[in-house]
C-alpha cells in the first residue's frame, strides 16, 4: 500500500462496504451531506447513484480532507458491459459522458493489474447496453471534477462488470455487489502502490519548491504577481538541480523584484556541471 | 513499452495505422476524434507521463512544411522544416521540447502523402530545397515503428534538387544501412561529450 493521501468516490453503499473493511475505515461525525469514511491517509465518500452526485460528493471530499494537492482519486464501482461477465474488472481508459458528449482519456502512467477498457457515463439506467465497453451513472461526474484537484494521471476508475444483456442490472441484489468489489482488493492494493510512488516524485518536486518559497517569503515581501513568478523560477531552479545553498546569494537582496532579477540571471548564465 | 495506442477514429482502418498496430499486438488501442483531446488535456503532468509516454496516430490536416526561419539552414538558398512527429523518445533536460506539449504522448501523423505533397510542391527542380526533419522529435529514433524515412527516401531518390536531412542521435539506422545511399539525403548525428550525455541526455 502506499502512504500516498487516497481518496475513493464509491456510489453505493453495498460497493463502499469492502473498501470500508479492507482499510478500516471510521464514519466520520457530523455528516455533512455525504458519509464520510476515513482512517489515516485513505478517505471514502459514498456518493449515491449518479453523476451530478459523483461530482458534488468528490468536491465534498477534497473539502473535507482539507484541499490537498495531488492526493490519488479513485471511483470504483459496478457498471454493466455489453460483452463480458460479472465479475471482469477493468481500469478505464476511456471515458465519455453520454449527455454532453465530453470525452476523458485518463492516462495509464503506471501499469494497472486489469486491463483497460472504454466506459460511457448515462444520466439514467438504460436496458440496452453499449456493443462495446461499459456503462455506468457515475464515472464522468467523478472524473471532471477529481481532475480539477489532482494531475491526470493520479485520477483512476475501476469497474466490475456486475451485469451484461444475459444477466441485467434489475437482477441484481445488494448482496451481490460486496462481493465483487472484494474480488479485487489485492490488486487496488498494488495499483495503490504504484501510483502512489508517482505521486511520491510529484510530491518530492513540490514540496522542495515550497518550502524554499517560505523561507524567501519570510524575508521579502512579495506580491500575488512576483509570487507567481518565484514559484516559475524555482521550479526551474529545482529542474536544473541547484540547490537550496545557491539561494545565499541573495542574501543582500534589497526587494522581492531585485530577489526575481537576480534569480534569472543566475539560472540564464548557468553553467554546465557535471557529476 | 508503449502503454496504450490512440488512433484517430477516422484512421482505424488506414493501412499505415494497421501496420503499427501489427507491431504493437498487445497494446490497448483507443479511439478518439482528435489528437487534441488527449495532447492538449490540461490537468496532465509532463514529467510523469514521460516515464510511460502512449503513442497516438493521427492525421495533420495543415502546415505539413513550414518555412524554415532565417539562418536555420546549412547553406541552402530555400529551407523548411516538417514534423511528422510531437515529441521525442529521448529526454534530454536542456531540449525545449521538455514540457513544450501538456503531454509528452509521442504523435504520429500517419499521412506522410500529404507530408510528401507538400514538399513536392516547394521543391523546384533546379534550386537546392532543404527539408529538415527533427524538429519536434528525434528523425530516427521511432524509424522502426513509423517507417517515415522509409516512406520519404523514394520521393527524395528521383528529385536531386530536394535534399531531406535527418537530425538524430539514434542508432536506428539499419533502414539506411541496408540501401544505397542518395547524395540527397544527410543524416545529421549530435554527438555530446560522455560525462554531457550521461548527465543530461536521459535514454540516448
Amino acid at each position: 500500500m502506499t502512504d500516498t493521501l487516497v481518496h475513493f468516490v464509491v456510489a453505493l453503499d453495498a460497493e463502499a462496504k469492502p473498501l470500508i473493511a479492507w482499510f478500516g475505515l471510521k464514519r466520520q461525525q457530523p455528516d455533512k451531506g455525504f458519509p464520510v469514511f476515513r482512517h489515516a491517509h485513505v478517505a471514502l465518500v459514498v456518493s449515491g447513484p449518479g453523476k451530478a452526485n459523483a461530482a458534488a460528493a468528490t468536491a465534498h471530499l477534497h473539502a473535507r480532507c482539507g484541499f490537498p494537492r495531488d492526493a490519488l482519486w479513485l471511483n470504483i464501482g459496478i457498471a454493466g458491459h455489453g460483452r463480458n461477465s460479472p465479475g471482469d474488472a477493468f481500469v478505464v481508459h476511456g471515458l465519455g459522458d453520454a449527455g454532453s458528449g465530453r470525452r476523458w482519456f485518463p492516462p495509464q502512467a503506471v501499469t494497472a493489474p486489469w486491463p483497460g477498457e472504454i466506459l460511457e457515463t448515462r444520466d439514467a439506467p438504460a436496458d440496452t447496453y453499449p456493443a462495446a465497453g461499459l456503462v455506468d451513472m457515475e464515472a464522468a461526474g467523478f472524473y471532471a471534477t477529481a481532475c480539477r484537484f489532482s494531475t491526470s494521471e493520479l485520477v483512476q476508475v475501476i469497474k466490475v462488470v456486475s451485469d451484461n444483456p444475459d444477466i441485467p442490472a434489475e437482477r441484481l441484489k445488494p448482496t451481490d455487489l460486496p462481493p465483487l468489489i472484494g474480488a479485487q482488493l489485492d490488486d487496488l492494493d498494488l495499483f495503490l502502490h504504484r501510483l502512489g510512488r508517482l505521486a511520491n516524485e510529484l510530491h518530492d518536486d513540490r514540496q522542495h519548491v515550497e518550502e524554499t518559497k517560505h523561507a524567501l517569503r519570510e524575508r521579502w515581501h512579495f506580491t500575488a504577481s512576483q509570487d507567481q513568478q518565484l514559484g516559475e523560477l524555482l521550479r526551474r531552479w529545482h529542474a536544473l538541480g541547484e540547490d537550496a545553498g545557491a539561494l545565499a546569494s541573495l542574501g543582500d537582496a534589497y526587494s522581492a523584484a531585485d530577489v526575481l532579477a537576480r534569480m534569472r540571471q543566475h539560472l540564464d548564465t548557468l553553467p554546465l556541471r557535471f557529476p | 513499452m508503449i502503454p496504450a495506442i490512440y488512433i484517430e477514429r477516422e484512421l482505424e482502418d488506414h493501412p499505415r495505422v494497421q501496420a503499427i498496430l501489427a507491431r504493437q499486438p498487445r497494446t490497448p488501442r483507443i479511439l478518439c476524434d482528435s489528437y487534441g483531446e488527449i495532447l492538449n488535456r490540461r490537468a496532465q503532468n509532463f514529467r510523469l507521463q514521460k516515464k510511460r509516454p502512449a503513442l497516438i496516430l493521427a492525421r495533420k490536416h495543415a502546415g505539413h512544411v513550414l518555412k524554415a526561419p532565417d539562418g536555420y539552414g546549412v547553406g541552402g538558398q530555400r529551407n523548411f522544416y516538417f514534423s511528422h512527429m510531437l515529441n521525442c523518445l529521448y529526454d534530454c533536460r536542456y531540449c525545449f521540447l521538455q514540457g513544450m506539449y501538456r503531454s509528452a504522448h509521442y504523435v504520429v501523423f500517419v499521412n506522410y502523402e500529404d507530408f510528401l505533397g507538400a514538399m513536392d510542391r516547394h521543391q523546384q527542380p533546379g534550386t537546392k530545397t532543404w527539408f529538415f526533419s527533427g524538429y519536434d522529435g528525434d528523425s530516427l529514433a521511432l524509424e522502426p515503428l513509423t517507417g517515415f524515412v522509409d516512406a520519404m527516401l523514394p520521393f527524395f531518390e528521383v528529385r536531386p534538387d530536394a535534399w531531406l536531412e535527418l537530425r538524430t542521435k539514434s542508432t536506428q539506422t539499419r533502414l539506411l544501412e541496408n540501401r544505397e545511399p542518395i547524395p540527397n539525403c544527410v543524416t545529421a548525428f549530435s554527438f555530446t561529450p560522455d560525462p554531457v550525455s550521461r548527465a543530461l541526455e536521459h535514454r540516448v
